[in-house]
């Protein structure tokens, strides 16, 4: 059962990515992407809370009996996005007023408890903290691309500059949920269809 | 049927305790409470190292904005007033205490939720008598209403418009939320008539409570 | 019999024997002609705009729909005329001041994604010009100014194919409010029944003569494109519901005649909600979702925040067809209750008569 490390980041990152691939964590990605800033913090808290509670989870494996491990989960995936709430209320104040409820909706980030089940409950410290970083990148480059796309598209803007310079009309439907739900979508069409192609192509190496 | 030995007395006594602090009952009982022990010092301890720098940021924040609509105070000062929409009440007084007008913080309904703002207003005496003026308005959060749409009434082409009006002035026909524009004491954003109405019934809200505590103290508005 | 050319007494071949000249390519051209009267009307009261407009996408989505079809390397049924009636639906959901790369968007929107990425013709789940319109939702400011019709005494004429300038991200054009408007508000508009019937009104291009969008609706009956079920069920509960709860001080009957003849519900019930692959296919399940778009309506237009409730409408029913077509299905010949009832009653006689016998 023991992987190298270099396939469980990839996994995280690339051939198992918890968003494109296992369709998991999409209600965050849906909400929070209305511009590239948020995505990008939205990506960092979930990017620390998964790595930091499957290095824990994976510390407490053996000693959480099985009747309550997702109870443990829970408790201890809590603790860590209401510090870094309360961290980012007090250094980040900007940030965390435009992420809002999302940040303390990431304890229910189905990713995180999924991982904590799937994996850190099965496997050692610093393997799961690898999955963690891997599943987390592979949630921010996902959550970052939707969250590019839609500000330019919805608001004409990368990071609040304008780009377009004024000709554009931007068409708000990007930053209403419709259109983030149609972004989201047409991503996974894009990553399945290069897939398909890459799989193809090995394949007829073969 | 098979007769089993007794178990003698002393086993039995001895075994109980033993049993239970062995049970998955007492495992599951302490492991939970290790865990949340140990989340629950963590937090304690993040908390208490972030809350000052927390509340003095909202206090900071809140500042800002009174003194955004109310430039020349040096100090303000709450009133401890709210009802369904005004939310706080804030005097604001100049260096040497005497009254400049208020700050009043709203929340009357747009489309999708209340439109939280903040609307200032001055007092000024003429003849004896009190006019109130909209100094300014600052929108706080808007964050229920459509963005694109809605969220166009937070310009300053359309809230610069409240600025000088007064109590007066701003209730006009109201009655009917027409997008008809000429039968609006103001104009709305075209397409954002619920959103443009919030806005306005939090500026009118204001007025209202302030021309009330003028008259409460002994003034007369006009 | 050989070697001479006299027509053959009996045609011998296959069955089925009764053959329809319809095809897809007739059903469109009978909903483009059943669109003209409206589409003529646009013209008068807009200006050539509109018949430039119209021709553009009607181009665009012959286009898009050709493009889409070589470039997937799947059979070209780009001549059909079904892209031709969804380009010109598009124009007639828009007003007439709508820059022209909008109609563009909303076409590449309502052919490439919500008709050929679902399947192409017959699989698309969604109306695609409703769908577009819906999509343009995300230039609001742009939809909702309604330009004066030529009959208003400040009717400036739109550019013909320059794209309107825009002031405040608002078109720089004489506008003037829709019946709908005033409806929202709560009373009868300005403009009398009849000028709401025949278009003296403003409004997006192909809705507003109601009288001459009926006409195109009774030719549709006629030539058998459409049957009456669903224009009559959501006419029908649209009259009803506004007859019955008309606002404050205002006569029923009044209302109940402004609120069918205005904003796009004539072009909605005879048009878009007969559309073949989104509506029902059977009749049961078309009572419903035709009550269904009416009851709707009649909701967004009275608690919802637009003045229009029609589109939404057509488009949430659409959604809920393949529901409609699981659970709704006609009776098998002969299934009835009284006939099941009949046939069991036979069935027992029969076993009794059996079980009498082999007792003896």
């Amino acid at each position: 059962m023991k992987q190298s490390y270099k396939k469980i980041f990839m996994d995280g990152l690339l051939h198992q990515n918890p968003v494109l691939v296992q369709l998991l964590g999409v209600c965050s990605i849906l909400a929070v992407t209305t511009s590239l800033e948020n995505a990008l913090g939205m990506s960092l808290a979930v990017t620390i809370v998964l790595t930091l509670s499957n290095m824990v989870i994976s510390l407490l494996r053996k000693i959480i009996p099985n009747e309550v491990r997702i109870v443990s989960y829970i408790v201890v995936i809590a603790g860590f996005v209401t510090v870094v709430d309360l961290l980012m209320q007090a250094f980040l104040p900007a940030l965390a007023n435009s992420l809002g409820i999302f940040i303390p909706l990431i304890v229910v980030n189905c990713i995180i408890l999924a991982r904590a089940e799937a994996f850190a409950s099965k496997n050692g410290i610093l393997a799961s903290a690898v999955d963690g970083l891997g599943m987390g990148l592979g949630y921010s480059f996902v959550i970052a691309f939707v969250g590019l796309v839609r500000e330019i598209l919805g608001n004409g803007t990368i990071l609040g500059f304008e780009i377009f310079g004024g000709f554009y009309q931007p068409c708000t439907m990007f930053i209403m949920p419709a259109g983030a739900f149609i972004v989201l979508g047409c991503t996974i069409a894009l990553y399945q269809a290069i897939h398909l192609r890459m799989e193809a192509g090995k394949e007829g190496k073969k | 049927m098979s007769e089993h030995s007794p178990i003698p007395e002393s086993r039995h006594s001895a075994k109980k305790p033993n049993l239970f602090l062995e049970s998955i009952h007492f495992r599951i009982a302490l492991t939970l409470f290790a865990i949340t022990g140990a989340v629950a010092l963590l937090l304690g301890v993040v908390n208490g190292l972030t809350k000052d720098k927390i509340a003095a940021i909202a206090e900071e924040k809140a500042i800002a904005a009174r003194t955004e609509v109310m430039p020349e105070a040096a100090s303000f000062n709450d009133l401890s007033y709210s009802d369904d929409v005004v939310y706080s009440v804030y005097e604001a007084r100049d260096t040497n205490g005497a009254l400049l007008g208020f700050a009043i913080e709203t929340g009357a309904n747009g489309f999708g939720g209340p439109i939280q703002e903040i609307v200032g207003i001055e007092v000024g005496s003429e003849n004896g008598s009190y006019q109130l003026r909209v100094s300014g308005v600052s929108i706080l959060d808007m964050s229920d209403e459509t963005p694109g749409v809605g969220s166009k009434a937070n310009t300053s082409s359309f809230l610069g418009q409240f600025v000088g009006m007064t109590l007066g002035i701003l209730t006009g026909d109201t009655d009917a939320v027409s997008s008809a524009t000429s039968d609006l004491s103001y104009d709305a954003v075209s397409g954002a008539t619920y959103s443009s109405e919030g806005v306005r019934a939090g500026v009118e809200a204001a007025l209202t409570i302030a021309t009330q505590i003028i008259e409460e103290s002994g003034g007369t508005v006009e | 019999m050989e070697g001479n050319n006299k027509k053959p007494l009996l045609l011998v071949g296959q069955s089925p024997h009764v053959i329809s000249p319809d095809n897809t390519r007739s059903l469109m051209l009978d909903v483009l002609i059943a669109m003209a009267p409206a589409f003529v009307a646009g013209i008068y009261f807009f200006g050539f705009r509109v018949l430039f407009m119209t021709a553009f996408s009607v181009a665009s989505c012959m286009a898009f729909e050709y493009l889409y079809q070589y470039l997937m390397k799947k059979d070209i049924t780009a001549g059909d005329l079904s892209s031709a009636v969804t380009g010109v639906l598009m124009v007639f959901v828009l007003p007439a001041s709508v820059p022209f790369w909008m109609v563009l968007v909303g076409d590449f929107f309502a052919i490439v994604v919500v008709k050929q990425l679902f399947g192409g013709l017959g699989r698309n789940f969604m109306n695609p010009a409703l769908a577009g319109r819906a999509f343009l939702a995300g230039w609001a400011t742009l939809l909702n100014t309604y330009p004066a019709d030529a009959t208003n005494p400040d009717y400036v004429p739109l550019p013909l194919i320059k794209n309107i300038p825009l002031v405040n991200g608002q078109p720089d054009i004489v506008t003037s409010a829709t019946p709908l408007a005033s409806m929202k508000a709560g009373n009868l508009p300005e403009e009398s029944l009849l000028d709401m019937g025949l278009g003296l009104e403003s409004g997006c291009v192909g809705e507003v003569s109601a009288f001459l969008l009926i006409l195109g609706g009774l030719y549709l009956l006629l030539r058998k494109v459409i049957t009456i079920r669903i224009p009559l069920g959501y006419l029908g509960t649209v009259a009803i519901l506004t007859l019955l709860f008309p606002p404050a001080g205002i006569n029923g009957f009044t209302w109940m005649l402004a609120s069918l003849l205005s904003g796009g519900l004539m072009l909605g019930a005879f048009f878009m909600a007969t559309d073949y692959s989104t509506s029902p296919v059977t009749p049961g399940a078309q009572w419903v979702y035709a009550i269904g778009c009416g009851l709707l309506t009649f909701v967004i237009r009275y608690f919802g925040a637009y003045n229009e409730g029609v589109c939404y409408s057509i488009l949430i029913m659409n959604s809920t067809v393949w529901l409609l077509d699981k659970y709704i299905r006609p009776h098998r010949f002969g299934s009835s209750k009284k006939v099941k009832a009949e046939a069991e009653a036979i069935m027992a006689n029969i076993r009794r008569k059996n079980a009498g016998g082999d007792a003896k």
